[in-house]
């Protein structure tokens, strides 16, 4: 077995003008992993996205024609390394890399597979829909959360939506939101909505500037939180329906439960490392922090938690690499690393103390703010109205343990 | 990056999958643990005779030479099955000790009894203040003519009730540091003043209290350099750990395949009970521990072939993961199973019993964390 990858000298050029980059882009200071919260427009990051996509970065994978660079694998990598190594991993899907999946496989419209273009350069920001845990153990890939309050009618050359729900996404505002529908008054009988019966969803990119939309402007923890879209008789026209009708929830639900392809980051995670030099250098008691014995065993633990959560990342990378198909392992990689980020916080505010609740604007925040941000960074992850929050039941459903999808020989 | 087992990997899983499917049924692990000696003379005359009792060891004593990810695949199957043997002990690190440490003679000597399963061997190296640090060896072995005579206790020594051999740790000096003053004598079990216990308790694989009372051994009974073993020791933990955190990882996995075959075909209000979200939390738990414990036995085990300069971290790291994932990946599965989970004939309590005795042996979470942070401090 082979955990490490292996570069050429020419990939070795390329991570060399990446970093060159990279570092001249954030030269500024005005670094954005740190910039994101409690800013209104938040330009840097925005600015830094469409960049990385002007050059085909954001999705580097991708060909050309689809706004990536054509990437080799190792280039992929090189990339995802060098990003994770300035903190900056999650800029490369934040959200939309279900999106472009889904458009991947479902959509025909030459509106919508354009579209993957301007997403994968970072042009346009795309909000999704919530769906809570409680949602998703109701759901099952045929039967749609019964809580989903969207309607659609069918009006002409357009569907007209109503209700709300809640969306999240990495823009302020967005451009376009991909949501949830029921169809409304198609389907009667079993197979209506609610029943055990197929399901007749729709799944649709909605213009975010369509008339009677309205999105819930509340102040967040971060600016990545989820946030409520009410919608009022709302016009879409069918060219942007995302796969065929009636199959929504079924593309919706193997989209995220796919996750995006990024490629595995073999770095420990920034936060881990940062906070371990802090234990190896600070002092209390005139004693350096590592060498405190409890100290130690929870620095430890974030530092294995970081690990095993790269070891599963590169795992997943090596399936998708060799033509394996993941089953529970996105979903398993995705649940461990928001629980390590929980552990991390609780371990930050013991070991750094109170001076973790310093951002960076306080000139004794340690490492810039960056541990401040964190604490309310992971509190919004954690957020049950995130998609993420599902990861446990993605993985039921894959183990075959999810209402519907039990085993069919079980008996009492 | 391939984590994809190579040839001979994937045919020393194979057979091992066979081998334990016909020799290793639960009624025959039931059986083994609870027999006085904890040990099926059969079941390891058979495993030599494929030849794994050799498997680290150099052709030209005997073995086969495999690597350690070989042997890791091995113990990932023995684990899921959870099949007793003195392999660990035998086999593995006092086979590494006395190819590290051993003179030529000493070598030739030892080493092809070993690699044939026709000599068994256990390290004395815990004692009652337990602990897998040097500061912990605290037997002396005083210098008497050409030899050396040892006295003292040694305890929790897993195997050495079915040993021909012991390789006992003792202090031979104070030294300048913890680490020195420690020496290796290769001791008869059948020696004069050699006695062995079997302690009692919940604990499997068995561990004994070995007792040195003024055991005459002469000089070529020192493995290594006198008061200079702790290096020694200290290399046969870490390969007896690499590969124990890759059975430890086999047992999970079976503890979590356990719980998911259980939660689909046990039936609640009409329903299986894996449907209920809080059931599945449970297994969900178990295979997290089971996939970080894998994951990270083997990407040590990859470091130790390679001769990679993290492999101490990550097999500590490993031996951490597994210290804890197996443990509770073992209670979750019985929050899964409740009653019938505590039913010794059904097969959870062997590996409940073997996850806590190891989540000890060869160091605790605990140990291998503080081994970790000052690893690391010193690679910076």
């Amino acid at each position: 077995m082979d955990f490490t990858y292996h570069y050429s000298q020419t990939q070795e050029t390329f991570r060399a003008e990446v970093a060159t980059w990279l570092d001249a882009q954030l030269s500024s200071g005005n670094n954005p992993a740190v910039d994101v919260p409690q800013t209104k427009d938040r330009p840097s990051f925005l600015d830094l996205r469409r960049a990385l996509g002007g050059k085909g970065w954001l999705a580097p994978s991708e060909p050309v024609a689809h706004g990536g660079m054509g990437a080799s694998e190792g280039e992929d990598v090189i990339l995802a390394e060098e990003l994770d190594r300035r903190g900056l991993g999650w800029l490369q899907d934040h959200g939309t890399g279900s999106l472009t999946l889904a458009i991947h496989a479902w959509a025909s419209q030459p509106r919508l597979t354009d579209l993957i273009a301007d997403i994968n350069r970072g042009r346009v920001s795309i909000w999704h829909t919530c769906i809570t845990p409680q949602e998703m153990d109701a759901a099952s890939e045929e039967r749609p959360p019964d809580c989903l309050d969207i309607t659609a009618s069918e009006d002409g050359d357009d569907y007209v939506l109503n209700g709300h729900a809640w969306f999240a996404g990495p823009a302020p505002t967005p451009d376009y939101l991909w949501t949830l529908a029921h169809l409304d008054g198609e389907v009667s009988g079993e197979d209506s909505p609610g029943e055990d019966g197929p399901a007749t969803t729709i799944s649709l990119l909605v213009p975010a500037g369509s008339k009677g939309i309205a999105s819930r402007d509340s102040r967040r923890l971060v600016e990545d939180g989820p946030r409520q879209v009410g919608f009022d008789q709302v016009r879409v026209p069918r060219s942007l329906l995302l796969g065929p009708k009636g199959e929504g929830w079924a593309l919706m639900h193997s989209a995220l439960n796919a996750g995006p392809e990024t490629a595995a980051p073999p770095t420990l995670g920034p936060a881990v490392v940062r906070l371990q030099e802090y234990a190896d250098t600070a002092t209390r008691n005139g004693a350096l922090l590592i060498e405190d014995l409890v100290i130690q065993q929870m620095v430890m633990d974030a530092y294995i938690e970081g690990r095993v959560a790269r070891l599963f990342k590169t795992r997943d990378a090596w399936m998708r690499a060799s033509g394996q198909k993941t089953t529970y392992q996105p979903a398993q990689t995705r649940m461990w690393q928001k629980r390590a980020a929980r552990r991390y916080s609780q371990t930050v505010r013991q070991v750094v103390g109170v001076y973790a609740l310093l951002d960076k604007k306080d000139p004794r925040a340690p490492a810039q703010g960056e541990f401040e941000l964190q604490q309310r960074k992971i509190l919004a992850s954690i957020d049950p109205t995130g998609v993420s929050g599902s990861d446990a039941d993605m993985i039921a459903w894959h183990l075959g343990m999810t209402k519907g999808h039990e085993k069919s020989t079980a008996q009492s | 990056m391939d984590l994809a087992l190579n040839e001979i990997q994937s045919l020393i899983q194979n057979l091992a999958r066979e081998f334990m499917e016909g020799e290793m049924p639960k009624d025959k692990v039931l059986e083994i643990d609870d027999s006085p000696s904890g040990f099926s003379e059969e079941v390891w005359r058979k495993m030599c005779e494929i030849g794994w009792a050799g498997m680290i060891i150099p052709e030209a004593y005997g073995g086969s030479e495999n690597s350690f990810t070989d042997l890791g695949v091995l113990y990932e199957v023995m684990g899921y099955y959870a099949c007793p043997s003195p392999h660990l002990s035998s086999s593995v690190i006092c086979a590494q000790a006395i190819m590290e440490a051993g003179s030529d003679d000493q070598k030739k000597a030892l080493l092809p009894g070993i690699a044939s399963g026709q000599q068994i061997f256990a390290l004395a190296l815990t004692e009652p203040e337990y602990g897998w640090e040097p500061a912990q060896v605290q037997l002396q072995a005083t210098r008497q003519g050409d030899g050396f005579v040892l006295d003292g206790t040694k305890l929790f020594v897993p195997d050495a009730n079915v040993a021909d051999q012991l390789l006992v740790a003792a202090r031979t000096g104070q030294g300048t540091s913890s680490g020195q003053g420690i020496s290796l004598f290769v001791v008869d079990k059948n020696a004069a003043g050699v006695s062995v216990r079997v302690q009692t308790g919940w604990i499997g694989p068995k561990v004994c209290e070995v007792t040195l009372n003024k055991v005459e051994v002469p000089q070529s009974a020192v493995l290594g350099p006198v008061d200079g073993a702790w290096p020694t020791i200290e290399n046969a933990l870490d390969m007896g750990t690499v590969v124990l955190c890759a059975y430890m990882a086999g047992g999970t996995k079976r503890v979590h395949d356990m719980s998911l075959e259980y939660s689909q075909t046990r039936m609640a209000f009409g329903v299986p009970i894996g449907t209920f979200q809080r059931v599945q939390d449970h297994v969900i738990e178990s295979l997290n521990q089971a996939d970080a414990a894998k994951w990270a036995a083997f990407e040590a085990l990859g470091q130790v072939d390679d001769g990679d300069s993290g492999a101490q971290v990550s097999i500590s790291m490993a031996k951490a993961i597994a210290s804890v994932g197996f443990p509770l990946a073992c209670d979750e599965s019985h929050h899964v199973h409740a009653g019938i989970g505590t039913d010794l004939e059904y097969g959870l309590t062997q590996y409940t019993k073997r996850a806590r005795t190891l989540q000890h042996y060869l160091g605790d979470a605990v140990h291998h964390k503080a081994r970790m942070a000052r690893l690391l401090q010193k690679k910076a």
